[in-house]
C-alpha cells in the first residue's frame, strides 16, 4: 500500500477521469492529424520517387525541367515537342550510357495514356527497379499491348483482349483509331507509380497509328500499317530515358547535351528537378505542418485550462499532502508528472491512430488497387523528435498552473481552506 | 530528562499586519505531555500551529525539536522535518476524497522514512490495527471513501494518519469542533489513548475548555498575545 508520488499522481488523475480523458482525447486526435499530413506528405514523394528509378537522365526537346519530368512520367501536361529519331541514337551513343529508352506520348485508351517505346523498357529486371510481368509478356509485334495493373483492372482486360487507342487525350470517341487491332499480350504487377496507368506499345505501333490518323481517315487496313511501320525510320519521340553509369559520366552527358544548341534539348536530372518541386509544394507541405501544430496548441491550451481549474478543487488534497511532509516542489513535480503522463498517453494513442489509419489506407488501396506494396514504414525515428516536443510543449503549459499552485500551497501551507 | 520541544523568545508577526503578534518568552514539552492550548478564534492558535509544524518561521527567537533548532532549517529540510516528526490533525475535511481510508491513513508514511521504518509489520498489518483501535472495524471501513464516512469516522481516520509511524508530536486543530459531545468524548479517548505515554506527545488547539479533562496541562493562548 506503499503511497509513492507516481502512484498518487495515478489516482489524482484518475479521481478526474473524465476531464483527462477529454484532454487525452482532443491531443491524441491532434499528434495523429500530424501523423497523417506527415505520412500522406512521405508516401506522395515516395510515389514520385519510386517512378524515376532506374532513370538517371531525361532528355527531351528544349524545355523546363520540371515540366519535362512530369509530362514524361506523371501525366501531368503535355510534351512540349517532339525530337527526331537521329538525336536519340546520339544519346545512346555517348560514353557510358547504359541504354537509352525513347518514349513517345499523345495518345490515350480512354483516360488512359499511351506510352510509345521499346521493349528494353521491361528489360531491366535484373536490378531490381524494372517491370515485372503479373501475366504475358512484352510487346513484340506492332498490335501487341502491355497495360499497367491498374488499366487492367479498371477494363477488366485479360490476355489476347483487343483495345482501342485514341489519338490525344480526353477520351474524344469520334477520332478513334477502332480499326486498330490492337491486343493485350502482358499486364503488369502493381507498381504504385504512373506506370500503372499506362497502356505500352511499341515506338511503330504509335506511328502505325498515327499514319493511319494523318490521312484523315481511319481506313487503312492493317496489312498497310504492317507495311508502313517497317519502312524507313521511326517518328520523333517525346523523350529518352537514359541510364548511365558512374557520376562522373552522368554529369559529363547532361553538360554535353545542354550545351549543344543545335540540337535543341534539355537533359533534366529527375532528382533535381524533384526538388524543385517538393520546394514549390514545400510551401503547402508546412501550412499543414503549422496548421497540425496549431491544433496541438489548441489541446496544450485545454490541458493548461483544465490543470488550473483542477487546482481550485485541489486545495484540500494540497494542505492534506503538505502537512505530511510534501514540500511545494513535491506538489509542483506532481502536476508536471501529470501533463508527462496525459501528454505519452496521447502521444501513444495518436500514434496508434494514424498508424491504425494508414493500415486501413493501404488496406483500401491493395484491396482496390491491389498495391502490395505500399508501405507502412513512413515513420521513422526522427518522428521521436516530434513526440518528445508535444512532452516539452506539454510542460512547458504547465508551467503557468505551477507558479499557480506553487504561490498557493505556500500560502495555504497545511491549513485546510474550503 | 530533556524536553522534546523548547520555544525560546519566539516572536511572530505577519510582515504586512502590525496590530498583532505572538510573543512566547518561554515554553517546554515533554515526552508523553499532552497540552491544550485554549484561545477564542483570532488569538493566534493557527499561527502557533504553523511555526511549530515549521510552515511558519518566528521573526526572532529561537524553537528547538528534540535537539535540532528549526529556525536553521531550510524550507525543504523543514517539509521532512514535518513529515518525520508531526503528525498533524485538521479540524475537517481531514481527508484526501480520492483515496480510501486506509489509502489516507498510509499517506501518513509516504513522505517519511523513519516513520515507515518504525512499523512492526507491513504497512497493511499497521492500518488495521490502527483502524481496530480507533473502533472502526478495518474489514467494513478499510476501503471507503471520505463521502461514505461520517464526520467523526473521518476525524478517526485523520487521527490515524497522524498516529501512523508513531511521531514523536500529535498537533490537531480543533478535531472535535465538527463533532456532538458524546463523539468528541469517544474521540478524545481513542485519540489519548492511542499515544505512546513514554516518547509522544499531543499539543491540541481549540477554544472548547470542557476538554481541558484529557490533557495533562492547559495553556492559555491569551498568555502568548502581545499587543503593539
Amino acid at each position: 500500500m506503499r503511497l509513492t508520488m507516481l502512484s498518487l499522481t495515478w489516482r489524482s488523475i484518475l479521481s478526474r477521469g473524465f476531464s483527462v480523458a477529454l484532454v487525452v482525447f482532443s491531443l491524441s486526435l491532434s499528434i495523429a492529424l500530424y501523423f497523417s499530413v506527415l505520412g500522406v506528405q512521405r508516401s506522395t514523394r515516395d510515389h514520385f520517387t519510386n517512378a524515376l528509378q532506374g532513370v538517371d537522365l531525361v532528355v527531351a526537346p528544349r524545355g523546363n525541367d520540371v515540366q519535362i519530368i512530369l509530362y514524361s512520367f506523371f501525366n501531368m501536361g503535355e510534351p512540349t515537342g517532339l525530337m527526331a529519331w537521329e538525336a536519340v541514337e546520339r544519346i545512346a551513343a555517348y560514353d557510358g550510357v547504359q541504354r537509352a529508352i525513347p518514349i513517345s506520348l499523345g495518345d490515350s485508351v480512354g483516360s488512359f495514356r499511351v506510352l510509345g517505346t521499346v521493349p528494353e523498357i521491361f528489360a531491366s529486371e535484373a536490378s531490381g527497379d524494372g517491370f515485372h510481368f503479373a501475366v504475358g509478356k512484352p510487346f513484340a509485334e506492332l498490335f501487341d499491348v502491355v497495360v499497367g495493373a491498374e488499366v487492367a483492372r479498371e477494363m477488366s482486360l485479360k490476355i489476347g483482349d483487343p483495345i482501342i487507342v485514341e489519338h490525344g487525350m480526353g477520351g474524344v470517341t469520334h477520332d478513334t483509331h477502332d480499326e486498330m487491332p490492337f491486343h493485350i499480350v502482358g499486364i503488369l504487377q502493381p507498381t504504385a507509380t504512373p506506370f500503372d496507368r499506362m497502356v505500352m506499345v511499341s515506338l511503330a505501333a504509335v506511328d502505325a497509328i498515327h499514319t493511319g490518323w494523318s490521312g484523315g481517315k481511319n481506313h487503312i487496313s492493317a496489312e498497310a500499317l504492317e507495311h508502313d511501320a517497317h519502312d524507313g525510320e521511326p517518328d520523333p519521340v517525346s523523350a529518352v530515358l537514359v541510364r548511365v553509369e558512374g557520376r562522373r559520366n552522368l554529369f559529363a552527358i547532361q553538360r554535353a547535351i545542354n550545351d549543344d544548341t543545335a540540337a535543341g534539348l534539355t537533359a533534366v536530372l529527375p532528382g533535381v528537378a524533384l526538388a524543385k518541386i517538393w520546394q514549390f509544394l514545400g510551401g503547402a507541405e508546412r501550412g499543414f505542418r503549422i496548421i497540425a501544430w496549431l491544433v496541438i496548441g489548441v489541446s496544450l491550451i485545454a490541458l493548461m485550462a483544465m490543470t488550473l481549474t483542477s487546482l481550485e478543487g485541489r486545495r484540500r488534497e494540497l494542505a492534506i499532502l503538505r502537512s505530511v511532509g510534501a514540500s511545494p516542489a513535491h506538489l509542483v513535480s506532481m502536476l508536471l508528472l501529470e501533463a508527462l503522463f496525459i501528454a505519452s498517453l496521447a502521444a501513444a494513442i495518436g500514434l496508434g491512430l494514424s498508424v491504425l489509419g494508414a493500415y486501413g489506407a493501404s488496406l483500401y488501396l491493395s484491396s482496390r488497387y491491389g498495391l502490395a506494396d505500399l508501405s507502412l514504414a513512413w515513420l521513422s525515428w526522427t518522428d521521436l523528435n516530434f513526440i518528445f516536443y508535444v512532452l516539452l510543449a506539454a510542460v512547458v503549459a504547465t508551467i503557468w498552473p505551477s507558479v499557480q499552485l506553487y504561490r498557493r500551497t505556500v500560502h495555504d501551507g497545511i491549513t485546510i481552506k474550503q | 530528562m530533556n524536553p522534546l520541544l523548547t520555544l525560546r523568545e519566539v516572536a511572530f508577526a505577519f510582515p504586512s499586519t502590525d496590530y498583532f503578534a505572538l510573543h512566547i518568552a518561554d515554553f517546554k514539552l515533554a515526552a508523553g505531555e499532552r497540552i491544550l492550548l485554549l484561545g477564542p478564534s483570532g488569538s493566534g492558535k493557527s499561527t502557533m500551529l504553523n511555526l511549530l509544524s515549521g510552515v511558519l518561521r518566528p521573526t526572532q527567537g529561537e524553537i528547538v525539536f528534540a535537539g535540532c533548532d528549526l529556525c536553521t532549517l531550510s524550507a525543504r529540510q523543514l517539509d521532512r522535518f514535518r513529515g518525520e516528526h508531526i503528525g498533524l490533525i485538521h479540524q475537517t475535511l481531514n481527508l484526501i476524497p480520492w483515496l480510501s481510508a486506509a489509502q489516507n491513513i498510509a499517506l501518513g508514511l509516504a513522505f517519511s522514512a523513519h516513520r515507515q521504518a518504525r512499523l512492526n509489520g507491513s504497512i497493511e498489518v499497521e492500518v488495521t490495527q490502527l483502524l481496530n483501535a480507533l473502533g472502526l472495524a478495518a474489514d467494513m471501513y478499510a476501503n471507503q471513501t471520505a463521502a461514505q464516512l461520517s464526520i467523526g469516522q473521518q476525524q478517526r481516520v485523520g487521527a490515524a494518519r497522524a498516529l501512523i509511524g508513531q511521531p514523536e508530536l500529535i498537533l490537531a486543530d480543533e478535531p472535535t469542533s465538527a463533532l456532538d459531545p458524546d463523539t468528541t468524548a469517544e474521540f478524545m479517548q481513542l485519540l489519548t489513548q492511542s499515544l505512546d505515554p513514554k516518547r509522544q506527545a499531543l499539543i491540541m488547539v481549540s477554544h472548547d475548555h470542557r476538554l481541558a479533562p484529557y490533557f495533562t496541562r492547559t495553556v492559555n493562548m491569551a498568555d502568548f498575545m502581545e499587543l503593539r
